[in-house]
């Protein structure tokens, strides 16, 4: 077990230095003194590269071993270095190590331990729970079995009877492939490694945001991120759920900022987001399309709508090396096995909302998360933040349909489908308006126009 | 989370209890160093306030609950945590470790389960088997298959045409039903 833990420490390190490059090549370089939130935002950002950059890999006939994994991370490192360096020479740094600070004082100070603390009860249970719930191993932990075993993507296995929507995409897939190459097949730490990304989540969301938002607000945020039940019991459960949303919400954050900024840097560094949740999941793509026409929507400007439209389709054509591959090896899921999509009785759709609202005002799965959110919309409404109002509304009122509208069509038991899903459906756009929220309450008197990293002039 | 606790129980009351009136006290007397440190913003102060009850009353109890999990998922020694979870869908993981064994990783196998078994079998164990029995394919057809895995049944009660079948065990998690390996006829 000592050794399997090291050897994913190992691993992981190589994920945060991938992440470090994607910020370096988005043009971000965080402040010395900002490096313990810095690294939250680099490890989301390198886990989302390794998973898409490494399903691209597996899809060109890479059986992704450990080191290859290695210099996939390397080569992304230095995908964002060497440029920066040649540039250098040029021009001087743009950035200086002396960050920005808002000031804490008093018991907003207490907020960060207490969230540390209770990530830290989370990542002690991830560590010792075994891969038990059916649709992780069933969907996607059989994957990376899979790839292990037959030394790459095998059409022949993943076409049988054996996979369970085996056309789902394979960012999951591969960040597991991290714990099972490093630490051998079959190995109990795959729940932690899947899980890191959740435990990043606080802190990348304040590195991206810290500067922008009042800390009180955001400090309980995260706070009520970090005990929200359902996000720790399916984080703990290995599914794809929770990933989809981290990497979701993140994107929604640095499109936002990128919104109000301008800094391209923060539209290049929601792309890579993106298409972690692109490729994570199928609804990741509905969740991105709305999100990239509700941010066009309101950046405005010929010139910001061609580099959205440009960032969104990168993101989405990550994903079509995958598709094409499915296709050609007719490797299908349960719908399309089930004789696919197509609109059900009317009646289902108030009946699969009145669950998914059930589910969204249950306190025994949110605490105040759900309910911070909805205040934070009514309250920003009100107020001079109006148009972000707007725009996590709509935005979230969009994914929310996207789900209905899968339920709607569903082929499989319509309640069955239902009773087994919602729960794990809607957190992406939960934790989306939980990433909003301290955009929507928070914002600073000062300084709202400076990007991560930037230091005050 | 494996073994989270089905119900509160006394400590988890008692936690819950703790929590309410730590989150009452909260409320009293929270609002207003909050309300300061907002700047008097009456609702922002009533958001940031009603979270941080919200998250101080329900604290003990969740993270309690994942304590009691890791106290009883902690002793799972890594060869049982390896097929408990067939164990949460009735299904003996021995048993499915003894059928890896007798088929040959490049050969494929079917899946018969009886009508009569308990829905979690009947629901999971193809998808079980799948998993633990990479890179083995699972054919959609058993009859397609070079092997025959049959649950509650022999493959002739199952319909299935195969050479003499092999008792493999019996499901000690449930009704002790039997288990049955068999090569096909082709």
């Amino acid at each position: 077990m000592t050794r399997d833990l090291l050897a994913l420490v190992f691993a992981n390190g190589c994920i945060l230095a991938a992440g470090h490059g994607v910020l370096r090549a988005a043009g971000v370089r965080p402040a010395l003194l900002d490096l313990p939130w810095a690294f939250g935002v680099a490890y989301v950002a390198g886990a989302a590269a390794v998973g898409v950059i490494g399903s691209i890999l597996l899809v060109a006939g890479l059986a992704l071993t450990w080191w290859q994994l290695v210099l996939l991370c390397a080569a992304i490192l230095a995908g964002g270095l060497v440029p920066g360096l040649v540039s250098q020479r040029h021009k001087p740094p743009r950035i200086a190590l002396r960050p920005h600070r808002v000031v804490v004082t008093g018991w907003p100070r207490l907020l960060p331990p207490a969230t540390a603390l209770a990530l830290a009860v989370l990542a002690a249970d991830l560590a010792v729970q075994p891969l038990w719930t059916d649709d992780a191993w069933s969907i996607w932990t059989i994957k990376a079995a899979s790839v292990v075993e037959l030394g790459g993507l095998d059409p022949g296995f993943l076409s049988s009877a054996a996979v369970f929507n085996a056309d789902y995409p394979l960012v999951v897939p591969v960040l597991e492939l991290v714990a099972m190459r490093f630490c051998g097949l079959p190995n109990e730490l795959v729940p932690l490694q899947l899980g890191l990304v959740f435990l990043a989540f606080p802190a990348a969301l304040v590195a991206l945001l810290r500067e922008r938002v009042r800390p009180v607000v955001l400090r309980t945020v995260v706070l009520a991120v970090a005990l929200a039940p359902t996000l720790q019991i399916q984080a703990a459960s290995a599914v794809a759920d929770v990933t989809l949303a981290v990497f979701f919400a993140l994107a929604a954050a640095a499109g936002w900022r990128w919104v109000e900024t301008g800094e391209s840097q923060l539209l290049w560094l929601s792309g890579v987001f993106a298409a972690g949740a692109i490729g994570t999941k199928t609804e990741g793509l509905v969740f991105v399309g709305v999100l990239v026409v509700a941010l066009a929507i309101v950046a405005g400007g010929r010139r910001r709508s061609a580099q959205l439209a440009a960032v969104g389709l990168a993101a989405g054509l990550t994903l079509l090396p995958w598709e094409l591959w499915t296709r050609r090896h007719e490797v299908g899921n349960a719908i399309s096995g089930a004789g696919g999509a197509s609109f059900g009785p009317v009646d289902r759709v108030p009946r699969a909302g009145s669950d998914m609202v059930k589910e969204l005002v249950d306190p025994s799965s949110w605490l105040a998360l759900v309910a911070l959110g909805c205040a934070a919309i009514v309250v920003a409404f009100s107020r001079r933040e109006r148009r972000a109002a707007l725009f996590t509304a709509v935005v979230t009122v969009g994914c929310l349909a996207g789900v209905l509208g899968a339920y709607w069509t569903t082929p499989l038991d319509f309640d069955y489908h239902v009773a087994t899903s919602v729960r794990r459906t809607i957190v992406a756009p939960v934790l989306f308006v939980a990433a909003m929220t301290p955009l929507l309450l928070g914002r600073l008197a000062v300084d709202a126009q400076r990007p991560l990293g930037h230091p005050r002039d | 989370m494996l073994n989270l606790p089905a119900h509160p129980g006394t400590t988890g009351y008692a936690l819950l209890a703790i929590g309410a009136v730590a989150g009452l006290l909260l409320l009293l007397f929270g609002w207003r160093p909050v309300g300061a440190t907002v700047g008097d913003d009456g609702p922002l102060t009533l958001i940031v306030t009603g979270t941080l009850v919200f998250c101080l009353a329900g604290a003990p109890f969740t993270l309690w609950r994942v304590l009691a999990d890791i106290r009883e998922t902690a002793p799972v020694t890594p060869e049982h945590a390896e097929y408990v979870g067939a164990e949460t869908k009735l299904i003996d993981g021995e048993l499915v470790r003894r059928i890896e064994r007798l088929i040959p990783r490049e050969d494929s196998y079917g899946v018969g389960v009886s009508p009569d078994a308990y829905v979690e079998v009947r629901e999971s164990l193809a998808l079980w088997l799948g998993y633990e029995l990479v890179p083995r394919r699972q054919a959609r057809r058993p009859q397609e298959a070079e092997w025959v895995v049959t649950w509650g049944a022999t493959p002739a009660e199952l319909g299935l045409r195969t050479r003499p079948p092999r008792l493999v065990g019996r499901n000690r998690l449930s009704d002790r039903e039997p288990v049955y390996l068999a090569r096909t006829r082709s």
